[in-house]
């Protein structure tokens, strides 16, 4: 009992965030390839962070809500959250001991394929005869340049969030 | 840089959960697109998150306001002198208008074919477009509590913008003509010659098809639409003709035409309450057919 409800004091640090980032998905921007998934960065920051708290059923769920959100086919986030959050967990050590600048660099590739992953998707359910691949590069492109700023803002919140319970 | 060691350290990668959530998600989208099983799912989600996204769409609106109550005097009064004038011009339209409704009503008791429904229309706001890189929707805050069925098609005071093709409770989901296998059946103003629009992709011009390549068609002829379907309203503007392409590698002209609607640019856009009231009779029920073979079992 103790401990389910120290883990759920845990949780709403993460979860917090997670609800943060889904917002800022859900402001107005318009539909451009300009338009970076907040969401997908913060879950891979938890993911890698802590990946008891934040799991893939999360991601799942997550990625169902941004599906209503967008009105996209449901399952098509879920299934890209999914697969970016297993590449991360597969690539756990490597990113933990890479240097900011390399953890970067591999989590571009992460972008990369969650955003080919979902363009893969539309393109074999029928839907993506005449997209553009401006929607594969610049997303994650701009996904890999919020990285380390979503690292700085999120890891400060989990030092605040630490200090507070001890 | 991280302090706390990673947690999952020797317990691996979990294919199996992977693999799980990848067949459910499989089993979802397809249960979404082929058998469209998941409309209450997404209803319930909808209801849930449109607040927020009200809530969200309100600096924008917060602009706007700002800009207009800070416009100088001289463009308010210029603005006052352009409209009364417009007014004066409309006035003396809608009274020919009037004139020709009559007239119009009175031809068609003489041919005795049925009256044209009057379509209402409804004031609607897009919220935002939602982030997909296969389609052009936009969300408007109108949805079934104000009576807005799916079909339904929306526009603004230049012309035809789209269609609705989802309804929630106080909000709708509307595609643009620029959306991908868009149709709207069309006519060229000039000469009356029906065809059908298409919608291509993101950006690109729509493109009318199933035309003759040597139809009588040129750059700049206004497409109207025929109300031929049913879902559309006859005689409102949709399109102007761009570009005519009558190469001899492709069997009929390509046909580029441009929307006269700003497709992108509008926040406050109607959707028009229309409901066919007349439904054409197929072919094999019709009188005529009936007669001839009755005609035939007789002879």
């Amino acid at each position: 009992m103790v401990f389910s409800i120290f883990k759920l004091r845990t949780l709403t640090g993460p979860l917090l965030t997670l609800i943060g980032a889904f917002i800022l998905n859900m402001f107005p921007w318009g539909n451009s390839p300009w338009v970076p998934d907040f969401l997908l960065i913060t879950l891979a920051f938890w993911v890698l962070q802590s990946p008891d708290k934040i799991n893939l059923l999360s991601a799942f769920l997550f990625g169902l809500l941004m599906d209503i959100q967008t009105s996209q086919f449901l399952g098509v986030h879920a299934i890209v959250y999914v697969l970016a959050c297993f590449v991360i967990i597969y690539q756990q050590r490597r990113l933990l001991n890479a240097t900011l600048l390399g953890q970067t660099f591999i989590m571009l590739q992460v972008f990369l394929i969650a955003n080919f992953v979902s363009l893969l998707i539309l393109w074999i359910i029928g839907q993506g005869r005449e997209i553009s691949f401006a929607f594969l590069i610049i997303p994650s492109v701009i996904e890999t340049c919020l990285w380390p700023i979503f690292i700085k803002l999120l890891s400060n919140r989990e030092s605040f969030i630490n200090h507070h319970q001890s | 840089m991280f302090r706390s060691p990673p947690t999952l350290f020797n317990q691996g990668a979990p294919f199996l959960k992977l693999f799980f959530f990848l067949l459910l998600g499989s089993v979802i989208i397809f249960a979404d697109y082929k058998l469209h099983a998941t409309e209450k799912i997404r209803l319930v989600g909808n209801n849930l998150l449109f607040p927020i996204q009200q809530l969200l769409s309100q600096p924008g609106k917060l602009s706007d306001l700002s800009l207009d109550y800070f416009q100088t005097r001289s463009s308010l009064k210029q603005q006052l002198e352009e409209q009364s004038s417009q007014l004066d011009n409309l006035r003396l339209m809608a009274n020919q208008a009037e004139v020709l409704e009559s007239e119009n009503s009175h031809l068609r008791k003489l041919l005795s074919l049925q009256q044209k429904s009057s379509v209402k229309s409804l004031a609607a706001e897009v919220i935002f477009s939602p982030l997909s890189p296969s389609s052009q929707r936009v969300i408007i805050n109108r949805g079934s509590a104000d009576g807005v069925k799916s079909g339904m098609p929306i526009a603004s005071e230049a012309g035809i913008i789209g269609q609705i093709v989802r309804v929630f409770e106080n909000s709708s989901e509307g595609a643009l003509l620029e959306d991908r296998d868009f149709a709207i059946p069309v006519l060229v103003e000039r000469n009356g010659l029906r065809s059908v629009l298409f919608g291509v992709g993101r950006g690109d011009p729509l493109e009318l098809r199933y035309v003759n390549n040597l139809a009588d068609l040129d750059v700049g002829d206004h497409l109207i639409t025929s109300g031929i379907d049913g879902t559309y309203p006859a005689g409102i503007p949709v399109a102007i003709i761009s570009k005519i392409d009558r190469s001899s590698e492709n069997s009929g002209a390509v046909i580029a035409c441009k929307p006269i609607a700003q497709l992108h640019h509008h926040r406050h856009l109607s959707i028009l309450l229309y409901e066919p009231t007349t439904s054409a009779p197929s072919p094999t029920e019709s009188e005529v057919v009936k007669n001839r073979l009755r005609q035939k079992k007789g002879s």
